[in-house]
Order: structure tokens, then C-alpha cells, then sequence
């Protein structure tokens, strides 16, 4: 199941949650998993929850993960990842190797 | 002959398993035999049984320092889990780590492969699959064909190095273009000889999981996933610097649960860097 961030004003009625909603100490509001109802939202808005992160069936293609690489970071990526990720799983693999070639090298 | 003959005929030429390995297994199917007694055989090698206490006591195996018997590893660790450590640690040894062509050593070979070995623990546990014994050792055996082409034929493989360079290619593309097999195909032949469990056979012989691969079971799917991670975490060098993309099939295999490879990267960079410092010195 692949699943998406929404700012609080996109959210509706019957979404359901991937990841649980905690407020700003830290408590859990509403359990990953929770299909979303009008009172919830307002509770979202009295929190002041801004965004949150629910399921959905399509399959997401990430955001082009390269926009905002420096042309080195750019360069070696394309060169040793040649292919675009076609779920959240493989977006990791990106970021993972995003954070491995742009570390400030010793 | 051609090459390819005549690395089957090395490996067929290669001794059988360490007699140490062979003893091991040997009491260990033994009903009557004792821990005390499978712990003697292990210890009769110091320096095989003060390396599997290091090993037994790495992050890796989450026991912090608990372990200080052989006695006491193989009740914790369990045997078969025991048996794969000093198995892993008798083929380093089999194996020359001299001969090296330009732009790739066997000791960078072998971190590779630890790597592979400490990220599929870890994804079995991620998983939450039951029976992880075979997981670390499949990681690190993944690649011996590898290190069979280095052993048997160094002087060609310097051409296999040389060709990937020049055609930014996959090692396997370049080993069959000189070999006419791939490092698979012909740790598969040594898997076989060794008569290594079916489930390491498998993923020896299918790691690269191509179209072709029948069927991906968890280990499998593990053990793909985790050389790409090796290779983007540059967990050794495994002769290419090309990151494959994953067969999509090991994602429904495992079942992952969202952002868990991006939450384990500490983990697997930790255990990492504690498990070659155990295995390769």
C-alpha cells in the first residue's frame, strides 16, 4: 500500500491513516490505521496538525528526488543508479544513496 | 579447454571442506553428542574458536558480551548458527587474499560480502521471519564465484575489471563476455561440490533475482536486496559501482513495513563496521 502526505485542509472523511498523528508533545491522537472522521479532523485543526499521512491504492512515483542535488551528488547518482524508483521502498534506496555520496567527504 | 572448463575443473580440484567443518557437522548430527562435545572439536582451533567468541559477542547477534564459551554460544547463537560462523571464517582462510588485479582486492571483496551477510540478518529480523540462521551466512557466500575467478584465473579477471570500467557495465556482463560463465553460475558449481543446504545453493546461484529466477523466497529476496544496499552504503567494493534496481517481486516477498530501510540504515553501518572488524583482522 503506498501512501501520501496531505495538508489538513485536503483531508475527508473515510481516508485512512498510515502513520499515526501525535500532537506536539508527542502523544498519539489517532493510530496508523484509523479511517478518518469529521471529528477527527477537527481535532487535527484545534492541535494545529498541519499535514498527515494517509494510505492510498495508486502506485506512487516519487517526486523527481534529484531536483535539489548539487551537479557531483547529481552526476554519480545517474551514473550508478540509472532507473526510477516505482514505490516508496525504492525512494529510500535513493535517499539512502543521496545521504551516502553528498557526506561531506573526511 | 575454455575457461569456463577450466574453472570447473579448479573447483572440482579444490579440497573438500575445512576438516573442522566436516567434524563440526559430523557431531552435530550425532543425537548423542553433547554440547560440551561439539565445543571441544570447535576449541581444538584457538584461533577459529576466539574468533567465533567475537563474532557471537558482536552487535550483530544483539548479546552484548554475554557469550565467553563456545559452550555457550552454541546454546544461544544455536548450532547450525555456530557452524555457519566457523564455516565463514574457514573459507577466508582457504581462500589467498593476495591475489589482487588492479581496482579490486579479495579483502575488499570479502567486506562486501560481510556486508551482505549483516544486512540480510537484518532484514530477516526486520521481517520478522523465525528461522534466520542461514541469513548471514547466504550474505556472505553470495559472491564466492567471485572470489573462485580471482583464485583460478587472477590474470583474466584483470580483463573482467578492465572491461567494466570501459563499458560501465555489470561485472556478471563482463565475466560472462571473458568466462562465459558469471560469478553465479560458478559459485554454484563450488556450492554444489560443497553440498552447501539447497536454500545457500539457491542464492548463490540466483542473487542478481533476473527475470528468469523462478521463484524469490525470503532469503532470496533478502539476500537482492541487501547486495544493493551493500553497494550504495560502499560496504567493500564488489568489482562495479552500478546499483541495480531491485526485482520488483522481493517487495510483496517481504513485505516491508514504509520508511524501515531508511530506519535501519545506523544499524546495518554499525554492525557493519563491527563485524569486519571481527572477521577480516
Amino acid at each position: 500500500m503506498a501512501a501520501k502526505t496531505l495538508n489538513g485542509e485536503d483531508l475527508i472523511v473515510g481516508m485512512e491513516l498510515a502513520e499515526p498523528v501525535l500532537n506536539h508533545y508527542g502523544q498519539t491522537l489517532l493510530v496508523a490505521g484509523s479511517v478518518l472522521m469529521e471529528n477527527h479532523i477537527k481535532l487535527f485543526k484545534t492541535w494545529g496538525i498541519r499535514s498527515v499521512i494517509i494510505k492510498t491504492e495508486e502506485t506512487v512515483v516519487p517526486a523527481d528526488l534529484t531536483k535539489t542535488l548539487d551537479f557531483e551528488t547529481m552526476t554519480i547518482l545517474k551514473r550508478r543508479m540509472n532507473w526510477t524508483p516505482m514505490n516508496d521502498h525504492e525512494a529510500d534506496l535513493f535517499n539512502l544513496a543521496i545521504q551516502i555520496i553528498s557526506k561531506p567527504k573526511q | 579447454m575454455d575457461f569456463s572448463e577450466r574453472i570447473k575443473s579448479s573447483i572440482n580440484n579444490l579440497p573438500t571442506l575445512p576438516t573442522i567443518y566436516s567434524q563440526i557437522s559430523e557431531a552435530m548430527e550425532d543425537p548423542l553428542a553433547t554440547n560440551d562435545k561439539i565445543a571441544k572439536i570447535i576449541s581444538s582451533d584457538q584461533s577459529s574458536a576466539f574468533k567465533v567468541l567475537k563474532v557471537a559477542n558482536s552487535p550483530l547477534y544483539g548479546l552484548h558480551g554475554k557469550i565467553d564459551s563456545i559452550s555457550q554460544a552454541l546454546m544461544y547463537l544455536g548450532h547450525n548458527e555456530v557452524k555457519n560462523i566457523v564455516f565463514a571464517l574457514s573459507i577466508m582462510k582457504i581462500f589467498s587474499k593476495e591475489k589482487n588485479v588492479r581496482g579490486l582486492r579479495p579483502v575488499d571483496l570479502w567486506a562486501h560480502s560481510i556486508g551482505v551477510g549483516v544486512v540480510t540478518r537484518n532484514l530477516g529480523i526486520a521481517i520478522g521471519e523465525k528461522n534466520i540462521e542461514n541469513y548471514f551466512l547466504a550474505g556472505i557466500f553470495h559472491d564466492i564465484g567471485k572470489i573462485i575467478f580471482l583464485e583460478f584465473a587472477v590474470k583474466e579477471y584483470q580483463r573482467v575489471v578492465d572491461l567494466v570500467i570501459e563499458k560501465n557495465c555489470p561485472i556478471r556482463d563482463a565475466e560472462k563476455e571473458v568466462f562465459g560463465i558469471d560469478h553465479a553460475a560458478a559459485g554454484q558449481i563450488l556450492a554444489e561440490k560443497w553440498r552447501l543446504p539447497q536454500t545457500i545453493q539457491n542464492t548463490i546461484y540466483n542473487h542478481h533475482a533476473e527475470q528468469k529466477t523462478k521463484s524469490i523466497d525470503t532469503l532470496l529476496a533478502s539476500v537482492h536486496l541487501a547486495n544493493i544496499i551493500a553497494h550504495i552504503l560502499g560496504f567493500g567494493f564488489a568489482g562495479d559501482s552500478l546499483i541495480s534496481q531491485p526485482n520488483p517481486i522481493i517487495w510483496e516477498v517481504l513485505n516491508l513495513r514504509r520508511g524501515a530501510l531508511l530506519s535501519l540504515k545506523d544499524k546495518f553501518i554499525d554492525d557493519y563496521s563491527q563485524t569486519i572488524k571481527l572477521m577480516l583482522t
